[in-house]
């Protein structure tokens, strides 16, 4: 079944075709690397699913639902999650405050209920309390709870971002360069999070890396761009294989 | 959790004493009038400062009209109190349609500023408390250049503390539930908390509503303090007073700025012996609070 559905999706940016003509099919639980040279537009791709820009044409359907004009929020809880590619966590709160926010749209209590501290807020304040810390410990992070974000290592605020994104119980999980910055043993230990993620969450993920390594040796199917437009997509055998694909990374 | 219930009743306990040793050093007229006066004008700069808090400190926007909302307040309720004449409920009744005015006006500031940030927000919020007094300086109706005289003085210490104490008790309520994470986090990266759910726009509207709604109360009970009201009063000068209180306890750190504006409140009446140097000393202390400021122990977020 079709989780995500992307059909001929475009934008420019004044004169230049950032994207031109991209499609993907998601289908649940699947994971799907995005690959390109920089400045290919793969991060486009992210900001055009998640909201950040609106596209010029093309349609996103989210689980049947069309998403594109809404905004970065309401993507949110219908069910995109994202990370970046520059770390973008809330560095001067803590790390569990940064999970909850990351939950935001599943508190049910009112502002009004909030305000008053009545039962119902207390109540949801605990159970999401101890949701977010079985999430932190899932990735070993429960210990650094009540640290600041920015005080956590590299490595750490990157899978924080990536516990901050689950924490919304998303669909689709995009993620926007994990292993940038990482040495080859981070690099394995992420690998094995995110196969473990898309196991036990349930959740389809579509990647974006440069680290080929990881990019065969997790991902089912693979995106590639160039210069804003498809050059191949399929089943990872198929795509390293394509001659458009060598061409594009190693010259002729 | 269990902790924090007791933080809220220590906190509770804490304040009613302090409320019943001043009231006890009153009755028996260890306090006079004056005295009297200067904790009313302090719990008044503690609403304020509060109030300027949750958006400079916790939406992080820079705002300089603070004395704008709180001319609304001042205005507005001590024209129902008028309107009203003494009925029993007239000063309750006048200070929360006053501050519900001033929350108004946050809602249209907030509207207007929805994309503005750091220099051109300060700007505009200028502009708009300089708006409001040049409006109310040529408003015959409440007295224009004049001054609007003859408010009944209903504020007394009793009142401006009770209020103050729900100020600072609905603030803390406000940034321990999730709409105070959601200012916080706008203020730590606004992508990343539209990218987690958190709806920008309506956590800034929320932010600068209850920010107004409290300065217009601060509003109404200064003009039932002071018994005449003019627009000099809310110029630049106050929303910068305001500020400096707010930056000197530190931003986004309620205990530090309460402190603030105790000590700020204080200093201008304890110089007033050498009154020719006054102005000079207030400046030369103030950079001295701020260079000792990172020594002493005012820091640290909401408690």
């Amino acid at each position: 079944m079709s989780i995500l559905s992307v059909k001929n999706l475009g934008i420019n940016f004044g004169g230049l075709r950032a994207l031109d003509k991209f499609h993907l099919e998601i289908n649940k639980g699947e994971l799907i690397g995005l690959i390109g040279p920089n400045g290919a537009g793969k991060t486009t791709v992210f900001n055009l699913l998640t909201g950040v820009y609106q596209a010029s044409e093309g349609e996103i359907i989210l689980d049947n639902q069309k998403i594109n004009g809404l905004s970065s929020d309401k993507i949110a809880r219908i069910g995109i999650s994202r990370t970046f590619q520059n770390i973008r966590l809330f560095q001067n709160l803590s790390v569990l405050d940064n999970v909850k926010i990351g939950m935001h749209s599943k508190y049910e209590y009112s502002f009004i209920e909030g305000i008053l501290k009545l039962k119902k807020y207390k109540l949801e304040e605990k159970i999401k309390e101890e949701e977010a810390l079985k999430l932190l410990k899932i990735f070993n992070l429960d210990v650094f709870a009540s640290y600041k974000a920015s005080s956590l290592s590299y490595g750490k605020q990157r899978e924080l971002e990536i516990v901050r994104a689950l924490a919304g119980k998303p669909k689709l999980l995009l993620l926007d360069e994990p292993a940038a910055g990482m040495n080859p043993n981070e690099t394995i230990e992420l690998m094995n999070t995110i196969k473990k993620i898309q196991e036990s969450f349930e959740v389809a993920i579509l990647l974006i890396e440069h680290d080929m390594k990881l990019v065969l040796g997790i991902c089912e199917k693979i995106t590639v761009l160039n210069y804003g437009r498809v050059l191949s997509c399929g089943k990872k055998d198929d795509v390293i294989n394509d001659k458009e694909v060598i061409k594009a990374y190693l010259g002729e | 959790m269990k902790l924090r219930f007791n933080n809220n009743f220590k906190y509770i306990i804490f304040t009613t004493l302090i409320f019943l040793f001043i009231q006890l050093l009153s009755s028996f007229n260890f306090l006079n009038r004056y005295y009297q006066g200067i904790l009313t004008i302090m719990c008044i700069n503690i609403i304020l400062v509060v109030s300027l808090n949750i958006i400079a400190g916790f939406l992080g926007q820079l705002t300089l009209g603070h004395a704008g909302f709180m001319a609304i307040g001042a205005y507005f309720s001590a024209y129902i109190t008028k309107l009203l004449s003494n009925t029993y409920f007239s000063f309750p009744i006048a200070l929360f349609l006053g501050s519900l005015m001033a929350g108004i006006f946050g809602i249209a500031v907030a509207l207007i500023t929805l994309r503005l940030k750091g220099d051109y927000l300060a700007i505009i919020t200028l502009a708009f408390a300089e708006v409001v007094r040049n409006i109310l300086l040529n408003l015959d109706v409440v007295g224009g250049a004049s001054g609007y005289v003859g408010i009944v003085k209903h504020t007394n210490f009793a009142y401006a503390y009770l209020i103050m104490f729900v100020v600072i008790i609905l603030t803390i309520s406000v940034i321990k539930s999730k709409s105070g994470r959601a200012i916080l986090a706008i203020k730590e990266d606004e992508i990343a908390a539209s990218a987690s759910g958190v709806d920008v726009g309506n956590y800034k509207i929320l932010a600068f509503v209850f920010s107004a709604f409290f300065a217009g109360l601060a509003g109404g009970l200064y003009a039932h303090y002071m018994g005449i009201l003019e627009p000099k009063a809310f110029r630049l000068d106050k929303s910068v007073e305001i500020l400096v209180m707010c930056v000197l306890g530190g931003m986004g750190n309620l205990k530090g700025s309460i402190i603030a504006a105790i000590i700020l409140t204080l200093l201008p009446e304890l110089l007033q012996g050498i009154s020719s140097y006054r102005t000079l000393l207030y400046a030369v202390v103030l950079i001295v609070m701020m260079l000792a400021k990172n020594h002493l122990t005012l820091k640290g977020g909401v408690k």
